[in-house]
């Protein structure tokens, strides 16, 4: 019985690791926690869903819904964060929080509050391994989070831009010394970012209902898979994602549904209170 | 005396504002509900902007308190006034539990766990329904009885509040001013030095969490009696949101900052326009425009410009300044 749960729980964690990716990249690479990664990943996940709607076949509305969410986070780091450079972290954050709420607004204005039912990417009786039935979106979740994290990590490891991106990280004044153009880095993490929450989105509807309250949960989820893993680092994330998600899912199944939320959230204090700085994070030592 | 003018003269206006609206019950709702989000307010200015601790569950500390005494009130038959401090009593206590984690932890994780805290309060509500009423809330909350007179109008709870929300203002003033004021801001600018000059750094985290959670146990219990409904999703993640967005508007660390976010926060949207979609828009490019135009808050913009009043040398120099440059001759 526990490895469908494991896979279950695999499939949920792949979704809270993608988003918290999405966050983590963002907050090292411009120091910005951005509460409004949610909102925007709804945003582009109910474009997918009227995208559907319109009979477009459904690789196409992947690929539409990734370039609507890497343009979208382009242009929000152009028009929205570039004026506010320099100011504190802490206003950084109020500015994303008062996009999250313009952007909740701007998505029930348009697509109502009523929830809607996002077709599963792939329909069909569930696969059987064993004797244990798995559910295809599952699988389907899992691969595609693969294939973006081998993406990801490729762009980042084997790309010249990937290399600048990662020197601009380090030390952002070096970087543009070196040529580094870091006005186009930003933009791009950003791009970067805002497609991999749009892409647990577009994956995470079919497993609930679609509606504009959806993404604050799996953006609480993914804020905590993030602290879970360390917040400064990227496999960290993916590990506290799928940590999270199969722990959920054992306490689900063995404890009580309605507790599951509070008891996994529970358990990540006592990680914390362990490791203050998270599974795989390095301790931030400050300079006197 | 004439320092506290300003003050007096809002308090004044407080006190009549009912009137000049003709005691209209919908007015004093409103005028109440500034006065509960600037005490809730008020406490998270205490814990992030005199200490710099940052909270995201801060209506767990709310909800906290208005099911205390809710319950109290109803299930046990007690009076408002114990009901209230046993309720005060209760927030304090789980101030210290979630204070205890925040003494290991700091900026984004204390964020994340504070956050959790918030989201744990509403499900156990949620969830222990034989107690609370779970997901459809408690209906028909007594009116708040004091002594031998019970509140029953909206004109005397809004008074009620009012009287707590100066006890609230004159209790923030004197803590910042205070020994304990000065070290939690120490802690805020410079942990590190703050324990080398012998500042407890512990000691006084817990004492910012503690007296945050007070204030917003406080305000929980004013909630639950001004709107006499409550349920669990009165108080997500969204208030604790707000309370945060409504500091930082109003300018972090001051008293008054707290009011100002609070009515900016909670009156704006009524005036605004009766679609609840597009009063969030408004009011998150509203809250991006304000941090662009005044970036210490709206009481910072105002304490700079009455520098500039008062000096008007500065102006005119900066000026004059402003115009060479524009020539290139500066420097």
């Amino acid at each position: 019985m526990i490895l469908p749960l494991i896979i279950g729980g695999l499939a949920s964690g792949s979704v809270y690791s993608l988003v918290a990716l999405g966050l983590v990249w963002l907050h090292r690479s411009y120091g910005v926690m951005n509460f409004a990664h949610g909102e925007m990943a709804l945003f582009v996940t109910y474009l997918a869903f009227f995208l559907v709607q319109a009979g477009w076949p459904m690789p196409l509305v992947f690929f539409a819904a990734l370039l609507a969410a890497a343009i979208l986070g382009a242009g929000v780091e152009r028009a929205l964060l570039r004026p506010f450079a320099g100011s504190s972290p802490l206003s950084l954050v109020i500015v994303t929080m008062g996009l999250l709420m313009a952007i909740n607004g701007l998505a029930s204005g348009i697509w109502g509050t009523l929830p809607q039912r996002f077709p599963p990417s792939l329909s069909g009786p569930p696969v059987r391994l064993g004797s244990w039935p798995i559910q295809r979106q599952d699988l389907l979740i899992l691969g595609v989070v693969v294939l973006a994290v081998v993406a990801l990590f490729s762009f980042l490891l084997f790309t010249k831009f990937g290399l600048a991106s990662r020197a601009a990280v380090q030390n952002p004044w070096m970087a543009r010394l070196l040529g580094v153009s870091i006005n186009k880095v930003y933009g791009a993490s950003w791009a970067v970012s805002v497609a991999l929450g749009a892409l647990a989105g577009i994956l995470f509807a079919p497993k609930t209902v679609l509606t504009t309250s959806m993404m604050m949960f799996v953006l609480v989820k993914g804020f905590t898979a993030g602290v879970l893993g360390g917040f400064n680092s990227l496999p960290g994330a993916i590990l506290g994602g799928l940590f999270l998600g199969i722990t959920e899912n054992l306490v689900a199944f063995y404890l009580s549904t309605q507790w599951k939320d509070s008891i996994a959230l529970a358990l990540i204090v006592l990680v914390l209170l362990a490791r203050p700085e998270g599974l795989l994070g390095k301790k931030e030592v400050q300079r006197v | 005396m004439k320092r506290y003018a300003p003050a007096l003269f809002f308090l004044g206006l407080s006190v009549i504002l009912p009137a000049v609206f003709g005691f209209s019950g919908y007015v004093l709702y409103l005028l109440g509900q500034v006065g509960i989000n600037a005490l809730a307010a008020l406490g998270l200015n205490i814990l992030m902007g005199l200490a710099g601790q940052v909270s995201l569950g801060h209506a767990g500390f709310l909800a906290i308190g208005a099911y205390t005494s809710v319950l109290l009130e109803m299930r046990l038959g007690w009076p408002f006034i114990p009901s209230l401090i046993v309720a005060l009593a209760v927030c304090i206590l789980s101030g210290l539990v979630l204070g205890l984690p925040a003494l290991r932890l700091s900026g984004f994780y204390l964020a994340v766990v504070t956050m959790a805290f918030g989201l744990v309060i509403t499900q156990v509500i949620t969830n222990l329904d034989w107690l609370t009423g779970g997901p459809h809330g408690i209906r028909n909350i007594p009116a708040p009885k004091i002594g031998p007179w019970t509140l029953h109008s909206d004109l005397t709870v809004y008074y009620l509040i009012l009287a707590f929300l100066v006890l609230g203002v004159l209790a923030y003033r004197n803590i910042q001013g205070s020994r304990t004021g000065r070290a939690l801001q120490a802690v805020r600018d410079h942990e590190i030095s703050a324990q080398a000059f012998g500042i407890h750094v512990a000691k006084y985290k817990l004492i910012a969490f503690v007296l945050s959670a007070a204030y917003a146990g406080l305000a929980g219990v004013l909630y639950a009696h001004q709107v006499r409904y409550i349920n669990p999703n009165d108080f997500n993640l969204f208030l604790s949101l707000s309370y945060m967005a409504m500091i930082v508007i109003g300018g972090l660390g001051f008293a008054s900052g707290a009011l100002v976010g609070s009515l900016v926060f909670t009156v704006l949207p009524y005036f605004l326009t009766r679609l609840a979609w597009l009063t969030w828009v408004i009011q998150g490019a509203a809250i991006v425009a304000i941090l662009r135009l005044a970036p210490f808050g709206l009481i910072g913009a105002w304490v700079r410009l009455r520098i500039r009043l008062a000096k008007p040398g500065l102006l005119v120099r900066r000026v004059i300044r402003k115009a060479i440059r524009g020539k290139k001759l500066y420097r």
